[in-house]
């Protein structure tokens, strides 16, 4: 695919070989280890000696942690880390912060949990917190990926993002190129190819495409941008579910083509699963794959892939747009805290630029700063940061509903059961379309 | 006050009564005299603390509309909207089947085996302590440790059963994500692990047993079936009844081993009456929704229980002498 | 059951030795799983006995991921809940064995208690956990190691009075009726006769009490977070949001199984003595 470097459409374009090429020297950059500037900064006196906890996912902690540690000596500040698993996050932070506990001081939040965070108000409003001490929030933020913390628009900034995570589409590279296959533009193109290379491979144990079946927000994170690739969204303007439209049966009928076409097991796969599938040679393309993905399927110590996977947009039709998806992850302070002034100091400090660029450089997260992204030294070191920067600035979150949660859980539900032959397609998409009206219906959102 | 219920007949101490001292008459501290409700007062303080009160609040929850909002849970009455709705959902009907299925099959399979393993080893076997030994490591398991290792002998691409299947020549098996396979699948690890606990039990019940019986059997020339049914079956009753109730219970309440395996997957083919309520409130969030099926679920288990506990207090507390 | 033919003698054999296989198998993979390094884990065909046995699973556990203190912590709150589940269950459950209780309250505490335990913990928990994050006299029971042991401690209390009624009639109750003649007080009789005569029994329900909480799942994934977490929640939490960490996951299993196991075999002959006993005397 050497002359397809470029998907050719609007300004979302990824440059695919520079991304291919930067992803792999992520996961050099990982092994290596490479140690840079510890930022000088101090507290004021009156939040030295203060404490912390910080609520975070157990993927992100890890990478996190060195940052904190030094904060904490450098300030004097005592701050204590609770990680959880993605799902024990949202449960807990949905229970804690709707009883205002005070149990957190700060807390990551991916952004499709931000308008129900932040449009129930449980959390604090950042930027008044901000100006109350003549602060400003820098406009180094990457707009679009800022925009995330605020909901409902224009209300003020509830958290800031510092994991600028988008979803990509992976393939083999080599796996096309021996076949003859193009690179696919759209989702039909995807199926199609998907079943050449299950019909040719499947019996060496090499599959077309890999997808996450199982019920909730996998399922769910696959559907998506399958449905927005054949031109609709989850929603109309006016919060009416669009799940019973032509373009949405078409997505579900590829979706449950492209199951049927995924290595077995894909009924209950999740995200470790559906990275797992990509980097041990398993699946030659995948819709679903996310940047901490990428860091092992270029790490050569579990990787049997190592170089031959590209990475690019999200396929579309012809005539629609295509958009990645946001996965952001961000930082805000619980109402309730027992100390937002110090919460607020750790998180400025946190996204500051050097500690972006420390957890670009030593973590691999993706920065949410433009001056991080196109940063020289940065760029020299990872090529692909202008084109993710590009996707960033033109990817679409999940719809921006305090329902999402629930909606998720609903079409996710459907879709894993339509994946797993329990209801047809259409059942599926009629079931969650009535679903997800009774719920905005009863959120208020949806006027009947 | 000492009339007696004739199924804790066998209790004498307790003569002249509850509440009087035993023998020294006056002077008798109050803590003495009142020794019996001392005694069980911790016990009822803590069934009124996490079971009356959290069954209490469970209940309105129920018959509201609960959303989650600053400060707490915001509560507005709806009456018996969610339990319409439960009802009438397809998850919930499901999720009775599924439930019924599990726990009819694990029990089942369960007694069946562990009795047959008992009657087995009673019958005199080679290194009986080192298999009641060995027996013991699966009751003791972490479910969860359970789970992941059986996880992942069951995965299809590097699991070890498809290995050892296409080993013998024959076709892998989706045993975790194909729907008609994954809850047979989930429940012979629930098999796996409960059946060496029923056979504990009966094993050492079957080892109590009186031998008169037996011998009066042998002399009738009796044949070995029945002697089982005649003598061993009627003898072991009570205990079998306990170990099925204790058995009925934790199958009912099966979640940790389907959670760690597929969420209730593939699709919502496996979703208990467990699943689906962590899944109404702590995926979707419906707090009152959960709360009306958990309060419909503890009906139904408390009849079902009912009949059965009842049933199993009679014949655990008779005269056996 | 004498007199069988030698045939029938290999049958039954075989048929132990093939359940013992059956059992000991997923125990063995798990192990087995456990010295597998990341590339190993996923190779095809499976190793059947691993290539290149490391022990970075164990290392990544006990050293980075300083995975003794959930040890630490599942052993406080499984101390606390057999503690408290056996005293308060022994309590009641001597009261009901030899007392009767006006109104046929010895049937109806049994019966309401046996029957509490029927709920699934998934139906009280979301109470259970509006109760815990309220503060009561100036402290709250979530995610501490006393709020965890309560409700595993509670759940278990059953289960201790339906085995210890039956131990305690068990006791020849000449030997307490004796006692009562030479003026010795009901609760010296508790304590002097009727505790170390069940003193096995007792030993065994500890046991069985300190396995299930040291085990229990869902209710320690809700009531904790990172000051008293438990081993089970430590081991799924192995699936992280990016990675399933296989090889640490069966390690992690390994750990969690090794201290209950080595307890249940020290105190083997109690324990089966105890699950007969406590189920069986009738």
């Amino acid at each position: 695919m050497r002359d397809n470097d470029v998907r050719n459409s609007a300004g979302s374009s990824l440059s695919r070989r520079t991304l291919l090429k930067a992803t792999a020297a992520v996961g050099a950059a990982t092994t290596l280890g490479a140690a840079s500037k510890r930022s000088a900064y101090a507290l004021p006196t009156y939040l030295q000696g203060t404490s912390l906890v910080i609520a975070m996912t157990d993927g992100d902690a890890p990478k996190a942690q060195p940052l904190i540690d030094d904060y904490a000596k450098a300030n004097n500040v005592t701050i204590e880390v609770q990680q959880n698993p993605y799902a024990a996050l949202q449960q807990k932070l949905t229970l804690s912060l709707t009883q205002g506990t005070g149990d957190y001081d700060v807390v990551t939040l991916d952004d499709p949990w931000m308008p129900q965070f932040a449009g129930g108000q449980f959390l604090m409003n950042l930027q008044e917190l901000m100006e109350k001490k003549g602060e400003k929030v820098d406009p180094d933020f990457i707009p679009e990926l800022l925009a995330l913390g605020d909901f409902p628009k224009g209300s003020g900034l509830r958290g800031i993002p510092w994991v600028g995570n988008v979803q990509v589409f992976a393939w083999r590279s080599d796996v096309l190129k021996e076949m003859g296959i193009e690179l696919p533009k759209s989702w039909d193109d995807v199926l199609a190819a998907a079943q050449k290379i299950t019909e040719a491979k499947g019996g060496e144990g090499l599959y077309g495409v890999g997808l996450r079946g199982q019920a909730g927000n996998p399922a769910a994170t696959s559907f998506l941008p399958i449905l927005r690739g054949y031109g609709t969204d989850l929603f109309n303007d006016k919060w009416e579910p669009q799940l019973e439209t032509d373009a949405a049966k078409k997505a579900m009928a590829t979706t449950l083509a492209l199951a049927k076409v995924a290595p077995p097991g894909v009924e209950n796969c999740d995200h470790a699963t559906n990275g797992r599938n990509m980097y041990s040679g398993v699946t030659a393309m995948s819709g679903d794959i996310w940047p901490d993905q990428l860091l092992q399927i270029y790490d050569p110590s579990v990787s049997k892939v190592v170089g031959k996977v590209d990475i690019g947009g999200e396929p579309a039709a012809e005539g629609v747009k295509p958009a990645n998806m946001t996965g952001n992850w961000l930082l805000g302070i619980p109402e309730g805290a027992k100390d937002p002034d110090a919460a607020l100091a750790f998180i400025t400090w946190f996204t500051a630029p050097e500690q972006q660029k420390r957890l670009l450089m030593d973590q691999s997260i993706p920065a949410t700063r433009t001056s991080v992204m196109t940063d020289p030294e940065a760029v020299a070191k990872f090529p692909f940061l202008p084109g993710l920067l590009a996707a960033a600035k033109n990817a679409l979150p999940r719809p921006r509903t305090p329902s999402y949660n629930a909606v998720e859980a609903v079409y996710g539900q459907y879709v894993a059961q339509a994946i797993a032959g329990q209801v047809s397609g259409d059942e599926a998409l009629a079931n969650a379309n009535k679903d997800i009206t009774d719920i905005m219906v009863k959120s208020g959102e949806l006027k009947q | 006050m000492a009339t007696a219920d004739p199924s804790l007949s066998r209790q004498h101490l307790d003569e002249p009564g509850p509440t009087a001292a035993p023998a020294a008459g006056e002077g008798v501290p109050w803590w003495e005299r009142n020794l019996a409700w001392l005694l069980v007062s911790p016990t009822i303080l803590l069934l009124v603390v996490f079971s009356l009160i959290p069954t209490v609040m469970l209940v309105r929850f129920a018959f509201s509309n609960v959303k989650l909002q600053r400060g707490g849970f915001g509560v507005d009455p709806t009456g018996f909207d969610n339990f319409v709705r439960a009802f009438g959902d397809p998850l919930v009907r499901d999720a009775v089947g599924i439930t019924l299925k599990w726990v009819a099959v694990v029990t089942t399979a369960e007694v069946l085996l562990g009795l047959a393993l008992a009657l087995l080893l009673a019958g005199g076997v080679r290194g009986r302590g080192v298999f009641t030994s060995l027996l013991i490591i699966p009751i003791i398991m972490p479910p969860v440790a359970v789970s992941v290792a059986w996880l992942f002998m069951y995965e299809p691409n590097f699991g070890v059963f498809n290995y050892l299947l296409n080993q013998a020549g024959l076709p892998s098996v989706r045993w975790l994500s194909d729907k008609s396979i994954a809850l047979y699948s989930m429940m012979a690890v629930d098999v796996w692990q409960a059946t060496p606990f029923v056979f504990l039990l009966l094993y050492a019940a079957i080892l109590s047993l009186p031998r008169d019986p037996y011998e009066a059997a042998a002399i009738d020339g009796a044949g070995r079936w029945h002697v089982f049914r005649t003598v061993t079956l009627p003898l072991l009753g009570p205990v079998l009844l306990v170990v099925v109730l204790l058995r009925l219970i934790d199958a009912a309440r099966a979640f940790d081993k389907i959670f760690v395996m597929t969420r209730g997957g593939p699709g919502t083919s496996a979703y208990t009456m467990t699943v689906t309520i962590y899944n109404e409130a702590f995926a979707k969030f419906d707090f009152g929704y959960a709360s009306a099926i958990s309060f419909l679920f503890q009906i139904v288990m408390v009849i079902v229980g009912t009949v059965y506990v009842r049933r199993a207090l009679a014949d655990y507390s008779a005269p056996a002498e | 059951m004498v007199g069988e033919s030698r045939a029938q003698w290999w049958v039954k054999h075989a048929a132990v030795v093939l359940v013992t296989l059956l059992v000991l198998l997923p125990v063995y993979w798990m192990v087995n799983m456990s010295f597998k390094d990341k590339a190993e884990f996923v190779a095809r065909p499976p190793t059947l006995l691993v290539r290149k046995p490391t022990l970075d699973n164990y290392y990544d556990l006990l050293v980075t991921q300083r995975f003794y203190q959930y040890g630490v912590n599942s052993l406080v709150v499984a101390v606390m809940a057999a503690v408290l589940a056996v005293t308060v269950g022994t309590m009641a459950a001597y009261a009901l064995a030899r007392f009767r209780l006006p109104r046929n309250f010895n049937t109806h505490l049994l019966f309401t208690a046996l029957t509490v335990r029927m709920f699934p913990p998934v139906v009280t928990i979301i109470p259970i956990y509006a109760l815990y994050t309220k503060t009561w006299f100036g402290h709250r029971l979530i995610d501490t190691h006393v709020g965890l042991a309560l409700v595993h401690g509670f759940v278990e209390i059953p289960l201790v009075m339906w085995m210890m009624i039956g131990f305690f009639r068990d006791i020849p109750r000449d030997m307490e009726e004796a006692a009562l003649v030479d003026g010795d007080s009901r609760l010296a009789v508790l304590r002097k006769i009727a505790i170390p005569l069940a003193a096995p029994g007792l030993a065994a329900t500890f046991i069985l009490v300190f396995i299930s909480s040291w085990n229990e799942f869902l209710m320690a994934l809700i009531l904790t977070q990172s000051k008293s977490q438990t081993l089970p929640i430590a081991v799924a939490g192995q699936i992280t949001q990016y990675d399933i960490r296989y090889g640490n996951m069966m390690a992690a299993g390994v750990i969690t199984t090794l201290p209950v196991l080595v307890l249940a075999l020290l105190a083997q002959r109690h324990l089966t003595r105890g699950l007969a006993l406590g189920g069986v005397t009738g």
